[in-house]
């Protein structure tokens, strides 16, 4: 049987379906992968209940493991419910670049007001405004850019 | 064990998320803004998505599947109350009745938190914070709107006196509330009550809207045992045309 | 959704010859270079009037583009298609949304460009105007109109202006989610009941023709745009385009069985790195 680290190398290749520069693993919904014996289990758990994408991303990764000759178990849960902190720092800086604002630490997200501002991905400068706390995907609010005169999305604290 | 009580407590808030996704559907495309297009179709997305988890629970304690519960049912089975199935009517009354509604749905869930079925409680974690976002969205319109102009302001409180009849069906009493407590499943509907009582006096005294007194108010209820609107069935209706063309058809 | 076709009707380029020639010089030699242009930096007035004239219309696009397909919501048979359907329509006015503020960076406001459209001064895609009469017609848009919003999509976000692009390139991932979601809704109609294929037939056989003005009017009779295709405005002719959208599609759809209204269509065999694959020969002009 192949080693977990292995499959964990092979899923890297498994990306966010509206972030092409996000995988799984980074993103955070895969929580936990088990090797057995005879048996790998994934768990997964979707960023937003009613995230679209949850179905497509769980046939990827079965996709993806059977052209390794491997039939995994995917099992979905909120078992281990997903938080932005869940997001990888390699995660964080693909998002970055792709011209996302990565979330902030959930930690800080007690009082609503923190969401007022966001570091904008293209000056790092903090001269912004929330626009709307609902952009243009469940998990994205959007922000402008006085600085840059320019909108962008950021990835929600949740 | 007797999972009844349990069950009837998802059935109504599964069926409340159900009713009030598609409503706020209705304004993908329709919103007065663009950013209000997109805030009532997230929400419709989370309150959908919600619902689905919910039944899926229901189906882990034996119920029909999903697609099954939430589309093949007529009005006189559904649990929701009537809030959520009344039309949309105009951006005020849909932005009172987020609030009041939203409001409530955030309180319960985050005392579900600690509910002792863990599958719920699991969720429910899950839920509130997503729910967050929109009681935020919720607030911000209202204390903004409720103390902007003349007319948003008489136009919020007149949707606000419509409204609350119903709102306050939201808390209509479970025959299994003693059930439920005892079981540590949920605190009860009255519980609830007061938390929300509490939260939406502490947004509407920062506007200019005035909260009328909840005592001379008769709540309108019925809606959780199956009680409805005419509103109702006409939806529902909608919801189950493209399966009904051809029963035998997978989508 | 945005085909891009009759954006750029009759163009005057006289302004050009008032520009700062050091000045366009230079600019043109950036673009050449394959250099992105930002909002602050200098741009001649033809080229900022037909970017905010091709964003915006498409911005447009995107929000009635939202209309058909966002009333299939409460009726879209089951969860698994209702939260997809409301994850991409939601997408399109994001999209808009996104739009709106790329065009914003070129100095017209926003709420110019709704009354621009409201009081019908700027144009839109004219295919988001037909009705979605059934289901299927809901599955055809999601499939094929957004295939040929990707097309464009794709070629445009290799133009030359900054905001444009990065938007386009957001735009195309999620699109690409779009496509997958309406192919899947497509294939579930081909291989389903009598019933099912007939619904999508019909819906093809009404849908067609708009498909293909979607893409404009032909190179042969649409207006010299060689100075946008110079400043990387325009990245394509509407030939090209459509072309393209007809190579990668036809044959998908003849796979599934379907009949194409269009006697012109013919299958041809093209040896294509070894394999020998079933492409199209086309004469739509004719
Ligand atoms: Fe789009
Ligand atoms: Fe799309
Ligand atoms: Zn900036």
């Amino acid at each position: 049987m192949v080693s977990k680290e292995q499959i964990l190398i092979w899923l890297e290749d498994v990306k966010d379906p509206e972030i092409p520069v996000l995988s799984l693993i980074d993103l955070g919904v895969i929580t936990e992968v088990v090797v057995d014996a005879d048996q790998v289990t994934v768990e997964m758990t979707p960023t937003f209940v009613g995230c679209p994408a949850m179905d497509y991303m769980k046939l990827e990764v079965e996709t993806l493991l059977k052209t390794k000759g491997i039939t995994p178990h995917v099992n979905i849960s909120f078992k281990k419910p997903w938080s932005s902190d869940l997001i990888s720092e390699k995660g964080k800086a693909a998002l970055k670049k792709y011209g996302l604002a990565p979330p902030p630490s959930n930690k800080v997200f007690t009082d609503l007001e923190i969401l007022e501002t966001a570091i904008c991905p293209s000056c790092d400068g903090d001269n912004t405004e929330m626009k709307s706390p609902f952009g243009p995907t469940l998990c994205r609010a959007l922000y402008y850019c006085h600085d840059c005169k320019e909108a962008f999305e950021q990835f929600k604290p949740l | 064990m007797d999972h009844t009580p349990l069950k009837e407590l998802l059935y109504k808030m599964a069926d409340d998320q159900l009713i009030l996704g598609h409503r706020n559907s209705e304004w993908t495309g329709m919103g007065p803004l663009l950013e209000e297009d997109i805030a009532f179709s997230s929400m419709a997305q989370d309150k959908v998505g919600q619902s689905l988890a919910l039944y899926t629970l229901l189906h882990e304690l034996g119920e029909s599947d999903p697609d099954t519960v939430a589309f093949t049912r007529n009005a006189n089975q559904f649990h929701n109350c009537q809030l959520v199935e009344l039309p949309n009517q105009e951006y005020d009354f849909s932005l009172i009745r987020h609030f009041l509604f939203d409001t409530a749905e955030a309180l319960r869930f985050e005392m579900l938190t600690r509910s002792s079925h863990q599958p719920l409680a699991q969720l429910a974690t899950k839920i509130r914070g997503e729910l967050r976002y929109h009681t935020l969205h919720a607030n911000t319109w209202i204390k903004q709107l409720g103390s902007a102009t003349p007319e948003s302001i008489s136009r919020l409180q007149k949707s606000l006196e419509y409204a609350l009849p119903f709102a306050l069906g939201i808390f209509e009493t479970s025959l299994y509330e003693k059930e439920l407590i005892a079981a540590g499943i949920f605190e009860g509907e009255q519980a609830l009550q007061q938390k929300w009582l509490a939260k939406i006096e502490s947004i509407l005294s920062q506007t200019s809207l005035q909260l009328p007194d909840l005592k001379l108010i008769q709540p309108i209820v019925g809606g959780r045992q199956g009680k409805h609107t005419e509103h109702l069935q006409p939806l529902l209706d909608e919801m189950s045309e493209v399966f009904k063309i051809d029963p035998t058809a997978e989508w | 959704m945005y085909g891009g076709g009759n954006t750029f009707e009759g163009i005057k380029t006289d302004s050009i010859a008032t520009e700062d020639p050091t000045k366009l010089a230079e600019f043109e030699a950036r673009i050449e270079r394959g250099e992105k242009i930002e909002p602050a930096d200098w741009m001649p007035q033809l080229y900022r009037k037909q970017l905010i004239r091709m964003i915006e219309q498409h911005a447009h696009s995107e929000i009635i583009g939202a209309l058909p397909e966002g009333t299939w919501i409460t009726r879209a048979p089951g969860f698994k298609r209702k939260m997809s359907l409301m994850a991409k329509v939601q997408d399109e006015v994001g999209h808009g949304q996104l739009l709106y503020s790329a065009a914003e960076t070129l100095g017209k406001p926003r709420e110019q460009m709704i009354e621009d459209l409201i009081n019908g001064k700027s144009k839109y895609s004219n295919i988001v105007n037909y009705p979605t009469f059934t289901w299927a017609d809901c599955c055809f848009i999601s499939w094929l109109v957004d295939a040929g919003a990707i097309v464009n999509q794709l070629a445009n976000a290799k133009g030359s202006y900054g905001p444009y692009c990065r938007a386009l390139d957001r735009i195309c991932a999620e699109e690409s989610f779009h496509l997958k979601y309406g192919h899947h809704c497509v294939i579930y109609l081909a291989s389903g009941t009598p019933k099912q294929r007939q619904m999508f037939q019909e819906a093809l056989n009404r849908w067609w023709p708009p498909m293909m003005h979607f893409f404009g009017p032909s190179d042969k009779i649409s207006a010299h745009t060689e100075v946008l295709m110079r400043w990387k405005v325009k990245m394509g002719t509407n030939d090209e385009m459509r072309n393209q959208f007809l190579d990668m599609y036809v044959p998908k759809i003849w796979e599934l069985g379907f009949t194409i209204p269009d006697p012109k269509l013919k299958r041809v065999k093209r040896q294509v790195s070894g394999n020998t694959l079933n492409l199209i020969g086309k004469n739509l002009s004719a």
